[in-house]
Order: structure tokens, then C-alpha cells, then sequence
């Protein structure tokens, strides 16, 4: 037989349920400030979008990649150990690219007064996550992904450290993608056998797609609320 | 020392001032009334034609009018929201 002969179906469902949970809330964000950058072409508007496309693509790559592992008899089937990589290579674009793209959209106030570079830069950020993919899925290792994924991250947030002291504490945004960060990272630890029990799965699956929901809340609450009251 | 304007104010400027010429304007009073460098100006242009914010009419005299296009009217109604957009995600 090719399918394992106790397929945790508790745990697959729970899986597909949190993916078209977030998947569908990142596609209708991504769907949604759709408008606003057609008619502004503004590149953290840009960047932001890309955000949520990544971040729907990772995860649906991401449940491809636990449909392998929970699926898939390794004894039966004899190219499984083939499917992983490929599977891991795309989380490990995706989430690269997702990570990627926080990073920009968090930079961007002081990088789009270079309009030259900017161009270069949006393509050098495919070839980077494309390089680190690679690197993730010639190791198979879930572990590597977090430590390149963590190296992207802690040097974007070094970059977005103000040069002059500024008052006040960190703005609701810095939370929110450091959160999006964290709950991915937790997302990928999920993968590894072990690491996170599986009672903590369900609890960690909903406060990450509340993360996701409380965004979407915030940008139609930002790009659709004024316009009704004004109607 | 006044804020320098950005880029989206600088065409939100320039669409709002052929709005409130009855969506008809010459491009010398334009390039007066907003503001900038000739240089910029043109640059703002062309970007405005590109992304089809605005059209270029010609009259009977064969004299050029700038006119906003559909994309254009939707931009200023959807500007407010698109700035408070921009500030609330720090973009």
C-alpha cells in the first residue's frame, strides 16, 4: 500500500483547515490593497502586498510538505525521499521571499528615495531567497530553514533601527511583523516530530491565523470603512 | 523650513488642480499652479500619462488640454484613504 496504514486524519484536517483559514485571509488581503497600488504603483504598498502572496504560497506548500511526511509510506513508496527537498525548496522560497518582503516593507521609508537601486534590489531579493532555498533543501533540514529565515530577519531589523534615538516604544507594525515572524518560525518547528506537542498545535494555529485576521481587520477597516460612511 | 512633498502628494496636487478646473487644463497653467521644477514636472507628467491617471485633448484649434481619465477620478476619491493606509502600516 502507498498511504501509511494509520493516517492521522485528526491531524491532517486540522492542518487543511488552518491552511485555507490563513490562505484565504492572506489572498483577500493581497486581493484587496489591489486598487491602492494600481492607482499609486507605491513600493511599500508593493512590498506589503507581497507580504501576504508569499506567506499564502508558503503555506500552501507547507501542507504539501506535512501531506508528504503524514501521507506518504517511505517503504511503499521509494521516491519520497525525492518529494521532500522539492517540497521544502518552495516553503523555503516562499518563506524566504514572505520574510523577505516584511523586511522590505518595514525598510522601505529609507530606501525608495534610491529609485535607481530599487529595481535592482526587488530582483536581487529572488535570487537571494532562490540561493537560501537551495541551500535549505540540499540539507532537508526544517532546522536550517529557521536559522537562514532568522539570519534575513535579525539583519532587517538591524538595518530598520533608527540612527537618531526616537522617543516612544515600538509601533504596532514592528509587532505585528515581528509577530507574522514568530508564528511562521513556530509553523516550521511544527514540521520537525516532537519539538512542539501536539495539544500546543491547535492553540498556536489559531492565535497565527488571528494574527493574519487582525491585518486583514486593519486594512479593510483602513481602505473600505471611510468609503461606505462617505456613501 | 516647510516638509518636502512626497511623490503621491505631488501627483495628488496635480490631478486635484485639473479636477477643479473643470477637468480641463493647459500644461503651462498646470506646470504654474503645481508648483515644481519644470524638469519634475515632466517627469510627474509622463509617470501620470504612463499609469493612464490623466490624457492629453486636443480642440479645434489644435491646442493641448489635460484631462483625467476614469483612473484619475478614482485616484483623488481613494487618495485619503490610500495616504491613511500608508501611515497606519508605516509604509
Amino acid at each position: 500500500m502507498m498511504f501509511k496504514q494509520m493516517i492521522p486524519l485528526e491531524i491532517l484536517a486540522t492542518e487543511i483547515i488552518y491552511f485555507i483559514l490563513v490562505f484565504c485571509v492572506c489572498i483577500f488581503i493581497y486581493y484587496k490593497t489591489r486598487d491602492a497600488y494600481n492607482l499609486t504603483k507605491h513600493q511599500g504598498i508593493f512590498h506589503f502586498r507581497n507580504i501576504f502572496l508569499y506567506f499564502a504560497l508558503a503555506y500552501a506548500f507547507r501542507l504539501l510538505h506535512i501531506s508528504i511526511i503524514l501521507l506518504l509510506d517511505p517503504r511503499m513508496f521509494q521516491n519520497i525521499r525525492a518529494l521532500q527537498p522539492i517540497s521544502l525548496l518552495l516553503v523555503g522560497y516562499f518563506s524566504t521571499m514572505a520574510v523577505l518582503s516584511v523586511a522590505m516593507a518595514a525598510l522601505i521609508k529609507k530606501i525608495k528615495n534610491h529609485k535607481d537601486g530599487l529595481h535592482t534590489l526587488n530582483n536581487s531579493l529572488h535570487i537571494v531567497a532562490i540561493i537560501l532555498a537551495v541551500i535549505v533543501a540540499l540539507t532537508r533540514s526544517h532546522h536550517v530553514l529557521i536559522l537562514v529565515l532568522s539570519v534575513v530577519f535579525i539583519v532587517s531589523i538591524i538595518f530598520s533601527i533608527p540612527k537618531k534615538k526616537t522617543k516612544g516604544i515600538i509601533s504596532q507594525n514592528k509587532i505585528t511583523y515581528l509577530l507574522l515572524f514568530i508564528f511562521w518560525i513556530l509553523n516550521i518547528l511544527t514540521l520537525t516530530k516532537g519539538v512542539i506537542p501536539q495539544e500546543l498545535k491547535i492553540p498556536l494555529y489559531v492565535i497565527s491565523a488571528a494574527i493574519f485576521l487582525w491585518i486583514f481587520i486593519r486594512v479593510r477597516k483602513r481602505l473600505f470603512s471611510n468609503a461606505k460612511k462617505k456613501r | 523650513m516647510p516638509k518636502k512633498r512626497d511623490r503621491l502628494e505631488i501627483i495628488y496636487t496635480i490631478l486635484k488642480i485639473i479636477h477643479n478646473h473643470d477637468n480641463s487644463i493647459k500644461p503651462t497653467p498646470l506646470l504654474r499652479y503645481t508648483n515644481v521644477s519644470s524638469q519634475s514636472f515632466l517627469e510627474y507628467y509622463n509617470e501620470l500619462l504612463d499609469k493612464e491617471l490623466i490624457r492629453e485633448e486636443y480642440d479645434k484649434k489644435k491646442k493641448k488640454y489635460i484631462t483625467l481619465t476614469d483612473k484619475g477620478f478614482s485616484f483623488l476619491e481613494k487618495y485619503k484613504l490610500i495616504l491613511g493606509f500608508i501611515e497606519e502600516f508605516e509604509l
